[in-house]
């Protein structure tokens, strides 16, 4: 049972065993990869046991926690870059192996704009609700609509091109 | 769901699959800081940061380094004035040990020694290491209380530069990845033997003068951690030879503590020290503080640079 205000570390402990794969695999698509992505989730969680008095129970829990692991992850990206450009080999798994289609749709999620491709890895990586993503990014619950549509159009328009 | 999610979910399922994970919630909480206000104090172990347990295994040479440099030898200035210059590390040159570690848990009944272990230091900055390390001595704080004290785990390579933000850990066959475990921090900020002296300046050192440990002379010296009431620490040893002032073997009583849920648990540890020198810096043995050069063919989640 999560508190109105604060959460505890056995509530934030919970979460994470319970969804530590979903946190890892967006982590890792956002800060470029895997060991990053487990860095981020790791200091990410570190941070909300910090932090755990100040959320206040206005969002769920899991979409409070997503948002520090969603900056978390975009800092090591930040301090890594140049040094390290998005790699699609390493990134989120997947690599050598990748089919030729596999790869093409891998750079298209890539080329998507930072908000598009966030949306898209809270949704689909994590499962979350448009709500929970809401929270997750601070934009509205519409805006987390017209991003994830945006993003389909230009994932179908690439699809589309692909084809001719 | 619209009815175009599930495809793209399906879709993106196979290209960015899920990477295999394991659960370190420790690993999160002592970098929340969290054990470390839990865990009492525990001598000079205390000290080290809670997500760097690697660097006991260098640090404990270092602090018999410490030791011998610049404390205020009460009983025998004579022989800390000959450490000292004994102990001054040639310039330039790479500082290279082999040691074996022994645990016992008096709780438990247990005592495990690690098979033997092998660190290079780059004494010039970037001062970067390599340790060949029985794995249950990294996983220092995390380590299950029991398998800490009754298991050994293999020996682990990791490899970094002293104060860099990761370690990286080599998976066999043939991978660098970042590791979950600790990196080596040194004791200060930049120089490496000033810092080392600043440590020891504390007063805390005593010789006691000459003792056998095996069959051995060599010197002993008593580590008092406390400078008065109240103090939990017992007292270390560190036992050194009496002329070159190498460290022999290091004995702390308690020197390790665990806290978890099920409470605290202390441990005995020994290290004995099987070879400690210092090496010319030729590129050959610049090579051995450097795990991609020893892994030059290693994937790594570093390809392009970063962690040097």
């Amino acid at each position: 049972v999560t508190a109105a205000s604060g959460a505890t570390v056995e509530e934030l402990e919970s979460l994470y065993r319970a969804e530590l794969p979903s946190f890892v695999r967006t982590a890792a698509a956002i800060a470029g990869d895997d060991g990053a992505g487990r860095d981020a989730v790791q200091e990410a969680f570190a941070q909300a046991v910090r932090k755990r008095e100040s959320y206040k129970g206005d969002a769920p829990l899991e979409a409070w926690v997503w948002r520090i692991v969603v900056n978390e992850a975009l800092a090591v990206r930040r301090r890594r870059a140049p040094e390290l450009e998005w790699d699609p080999e390493t990134a989120g798994g997947g690599g050598q192996e990748d089919s030729d289609e596999d790869s093409a749709v891998r750079a298209w999620v890539t080329a998507l704009p930072d908000r598009q491709r966030h949306v898209v890895f809270l949704r689909y990586f994590a499962d979350l609700d448009y709500r929970s993503i809401a929270a997750a990014l601070a934009i509205e619950v519409g805006t987390v609509s017209a991003t994830l549509a945006a993003a389909h159009a230009a994932l179908r328009r690439c699809h589309e091109e692909a084809l001719r | 769901m619209t009815d175009r999610e599930p495809m793209v979910a399906s879709s993106l399922e196979r290209i960015f699959p899920i990477p295999g994970v394991t659960e370190d919630w420790d690993d999160v909480l002592e970098r929340a800081g969290e054990e470390s206000a839990l865990r009492p104090e525990t001598g000079l172990f205390r000290k080290r940061p809670a997500r760097v347990a690697i660097a006991f295994v260098a640090l404990a040479a270092v602090a018999v380094a410490a030791l011998l440099i610049g404390a205020p030898w009460k009983s025998s200035p004579g022989f800390l004035e000959r450490a000292q210059a004994g102990l001054v590390p040639p310039p330039r040159s790479i500082l290279h040990q082999r040691f074996e570690t022994t645990v016992t848990s008096k709780d438990f009944g247990c005592t495990v020694t690690t098979q033997p272990s092998e660190l290079w230091i780059d004494l010039t900055p970037p001062h970067r290491w390599r340790v060949l390390a029985d794995d249950f001595i990294h996983e220092g704080p995390r380590a299950d209380p029991r398998t800490f004290a009754c298991a050994s785990r293999g020996v682990t390579e990791l490899g970094g530069s002293l104060g860099a933000a990761r370690t990286l850990e080599l998976v066999l066959p043939n991978t660098l990845t970042f590791s979950p475990r600790a990196h080596l921090t040194p004791p200060g900020d930049s120089d490496y033997a000033t810092t080392l002296r600043e440590a020891i300046a504390s007063g805390i050192a005593h010789d006691e003068g000459m003792t056998e440990l095996d069959g051995r002379e060599v010197r002993r010296i008593r580590y008092d951690h406390c400078s008065g009431p109240p103090c939990d620490q017992a007292s270390s040893y560190a036992y050194v030879d009496p002329e070159s002032f190498h460290p022999v073997q290091e004995v702390w009583p308690s020197g390790y503590v665990i806290v978890n849920r099920d409470g605290v648990f202390r441990f005995d540890v020994e290290v004995s020290y099987l070879t400690y020198e210092y090496l010319p810096r030729t590129p050959a043995n610049v090579a051995l503080t450097d795990i991609r050069a020893q892994h030059p063919g290693a994937r790594g989640p570093e390809t392009k640079g970063a962690v040097r």
